[in-house]
Formats: C-alpha cells, structure tokens, sequence
C-alpha cells in the first residue's frame, strides 16, 4: 500500500486500483488536502496503461466519508479564486472521466461530498450499515460536487428535490429503491463484492466504458433523435472495427 | 375578497406560509383563492417556505380546476413547496401537486391523469412535470391509459415523496424543518436541482459552482460554519433584509 500521499491510498493489484480515501479519524472527510490528493492518484492512474478498473473506497469502521471538513471552509484567499481554482483543480470531472470503470464501494456515514463522489462513479455498492445524507441547506450552503445535478439524474427530480432540501436521511434499501445504490451486500462482504464487482468490469475494453458512459450521458442531456444518431454511427463504427 | 368556509387565509409562522385548502373549492372560488396566495406570499417578499394543507374534498374538487394560474406562479417559486394531502389526487389537483416540491400523501391515496378518458389532455403542464418525475415509461401509461397509481406505486416511481398517515402534520414537519435551513441555500439548491433537468451535465455543474460561490459571505453561510465548529445547530431565524448582506458582498 502506497503512503505517498497524505489522506488517500493507492493500492494496485491485478490491474485493479484500490484509491481509499484515508482520514478515518475525520470519517474521511473530503479536504484542502485530499482534493489534491485524489487530483494526484486519479491523474496517476489514468496514466498507468495497466489498470482496467478502479474502486474507490473509505477507511475505518464509521464510513466512507463525513462529507467536506467545513473546519475548512471561509479559508478560501478570496472567491474569485476559489472559483478558479474549482476548475484548475477539477477532482470531480477528473474522476467522472477516469479512463477506466469505477466503483464507489460505500459504508456506514456517506455524507455530503462524500455522497457527490460516489454518484460520480459508475457503479455504486452499499453495504446495508449504510445512512445517506446531504446537509448542505441546514449549514447555508449548497452542495458543490455536482450533487444538484448527479442526484436529479439518478434519483430523479422529485425525490433529489425532498432528498437535498430535507436533509432527510436514506437507508441503504430507501437509496437502493430509489437508484442512488445499484448493489447492496453486507458489511464484511463489502470489499470482496465490490473487488470481484470491478474485476468484471476489468474485463471491459476502455473504449466500452468511454462509449457506454458518453451514451448514457447523451440520453439525458441531448435532444433523443440527436443522441440516437451518435449512439447509431458509434454501433456502426464499433462492428467495422474502426476507432469510436 | 370571496370568503367561504371551505377556504381559510394563509398563516404566516416560523418561515413557513400554511395554505390550508379544506371543503369544496368550485372554480368560483378557485380563481381567488389563487390570487389570495400569491399576494399573500409577496407580504413577506417570497421567502418563506410554502406548505399546503388540503383535505380529502378539496382534493376532489380541486381535480376539475385547480388554482387557475397558480402553477406557473408556484414552478418560478424561489423557496420549496411542500403540499400535504389527505385522500386522492386527480387531474387538475395532482397537477397542481406536481407543481410542488415535496408530496406527502396518505398509503391508501390514488393519483390519476385521467384526461384522455374525455379525450382531453392535462393542460397545466402535466405532461412534462410528470415526464420528469417518473420517467417516460411510467408517464406514458398513465397519459394514454389513465392507469391509476396506488400509494406504494406512487412513492416507488418517485412521483410522491412521502407515505403518511397524517400527511398534513408530516409535510408541516417537513416544511418547518426546511424553513430552519438556510433560504438562500435553499432557494440556490431548488435552482440548480430545476437546472438539471434543463442543462447538460457540465453546464449544471457550472451553474451549481457559481450559486455555492453567490453564498460566500452571506450570513447564513457564516452562521452555518460557526455553528457547525462550535457543535451547534446553527440558528437561519436571521433578519430578512440581512440575509443577502454578508461582509462578502
């Protein structure tokens, strides 16, 4: 296990990376520090040829991730930068277009950001200890890791609306009815689940990913007859053999 | 003014503005009741959160009118809404439900567009804000067949949120729970959550990004932070005027 960074672990092993995020006396959570970390390991991997699958997962028994450290939070130099350097530093579109195919591996408090990265992982596994929660209105804030836009899209627009203004809390049946989660498995068999869960997935060319993750993308976000054309010249492109 | 028992003047407490809609509401008194509403929430300048507290008759007859302009009033409504029913919604009244941001129903409710059964088709914009809650698959059977929904149905297909057996008194709970949050964080979340289904992916994102960084300085964003590092429940009850006017801005 890799200790080059501060807050997150990388482990490789057989093509599949481990990245825990690693603050387990803070439940994980997500800081100044770690957002530099996770740009870090997430551009390392995506430069390392051999990897065909990621997990990503939370250290300690309290859970994945308590959300963002608001310790942190009114340290920003000033907003103007603040917003430059969200984008300079995009961890989040970084990780949503990772090279590979991802699995949030999820236990106990996903809070907040941590919830925010997990929807932005292909596939999310929960163990049943699972409590899910977005706090952001109760501290005046508003979540920032595209959790108004992820949510919308997996839960849809009803239940992201109650789900986000409430600050109501989902167990891991309510969030797996609902689509936030699509596996559930218990708490010792987590690691293992979501370990054979990404080999099968390793087993997936990188261009299947690209091309799935864009059409999937493509079914929300664009006119239907435009995303079906795309998707149509991609079919056509893949049985002829030539690059999508 | 039209009075009547069936309708009593909104209440104003705690952030939260209760529309209590009870007894029979024929169009006559409908178009009213709309304006009474709206002009009531422009007396504390649209900030409190909504919530309406409507009884089993005027669900019934709610189902032929509605509130007749009240829709495109409550979807450009900055706070959440939260519409508490006891009994079923049907046509015009589950429109008006839909336009809303939370439903809270009771188990044995049943919702219906029944439309197409006259040859009509809703006209309030049901078609879309239904789409958007269900999905197509769902929407489509519903509009064609006028299939009805069961409680259960209706929470498992995302197009209520809550299955109570008072479900006034829990979207009461929900909507004075919603009203100690932050407002602006609030109105900022309804917004960009609206968004998504409008924008793609990167320009909700975008959009998202930009409402967080509106909030830097505010005073409910600082009063967040210092009560979230001293272990306490943070305190919105700010005053109204203040809450744009954080040292940031």
């Amino acid at each position: 296990m890799s200790s080059a960074w501060e807050t997150v672990l990388l482990d490789v092993e057989d093509a599949i990376a481990t990245v825990t995020l690693n603050r387990p006396d803070a439940i994980n959570a997500y800081n100044v520090q770690m957002r530099d970390d996770l740009w870090d390991v997430l551009g390392a991997i995506d430069a390392m040829p051999d990897i065909r699958s990621v997990i990503i997962n939370g250290t300690g028994d309290r859970g994945f991730c308590s959300g963002a450290d608001l310790t942190e939070f009114g340290t920003a130099p000033s907003t103007s930068e603040a917003r430059q350097v969200r984008w300079e530093r995009d961890v989040f579109g970084r990780l949503a277009n990772l090279r590979v195919p991802t699995v949030a591996s999820l236990h106990g408090h996903v809070i907040g950001s941590g919830l925010e990265i997990a929807m932005l992982c292909d596939i999310r596994v929960a163990s049943e200890d699972c409590r899910f929660r977005m706090p952001e209105t109760k501290y005046g804030l508003i979540p920032a890791a595209t959790g108004t836009q992820s949510l919308p899209r997996h839960l849809r627009h009803g239940r992201a609306l109650d789900f986000l203004l409430s600050g109501r809390v989902l167990n891991v049946d309510e969030a797996l009815q609902m689509g936030l989660v699509q596996r559930m498995t218990s708490r010792e068999n987590l690691d293992q689940y979501s370990r054979d869960l990404a080999i099968e997935l390793a087993a997936l060319g990188p261009s299947v990913i690209e091309r799935v993750r864009r059409l999937v993308g493509n079914a929300i976000d664009m006119p239907a007859e435009q995303a079906r054309q795309i998707e149509l010249t991609m079919a056509l492109k893949a049985q002829t053999g030539s690059p999508s | 003014m039209v009075r009547s028992e069936s309708w009593i003047v909104p209440e104003h407490y705690d952030g939260v503005m209760e529309i209590p809609l009870v007894g029979e509401i024929g169009l006559y008194l409908a178009l009213p009741i709309a304006d009474e509403i709206k002009s009531s929430a422009k007396l504390v300048g649209g900030a409190s959160v909504l919530y309406f507290n409507v009884d089993g008759m005027a669900a019934e007859s709610l189902s032929e009118y509605g509130l007749p302009g009240l829709i495109s009033w409550l979807l450009a409504y900055p706070q959440p809404t939260v519409f508490g029913v006891h009994g079923n919604l049907r046509d015009s009244a589950l429109e008006l439900a839909m336009a809303c941001d939370i439903r809270v129903v009771t188990p044995s409710s049943a919702f219906a567009l029944s439309h197409i059964s006259r040859g009509q088709m809703p006209n309030d914009g049901g078609v879309q804000m239904l789409t958007r809650l269900v999905g197509p698959g769902i929407a489509k059977d519903m509009l064609l067949t006028g299939r009805e929904l069961s409680g259960d149905e209706g929470l498992n297909f995302g197009l209520v949120s809550y299955l109570d057996d008072d479900p006034t008194a829990k979207a009461k709970e929900i909507a004075m729970t919603i009203a100690k949050h932050g407002t602006l964080a609030s109105k900022y979340t309804k917004e960009a959550v609206n968004s998504a289904g409008d924008m793609t992916f990167g320009q909700g994102a975008r959009l998202e990004a930009d409402l967080s960084f509106l909030l830097h300085g505010t005073l409910e964003r600082e009063e967040g932070l210092a009560a979230f590092r001293a272990g306490r429940t943070p305190n919105m009850q700010l005053p109204l005027q203040n809450r744009e006017d954080g040292p940031g801005q």
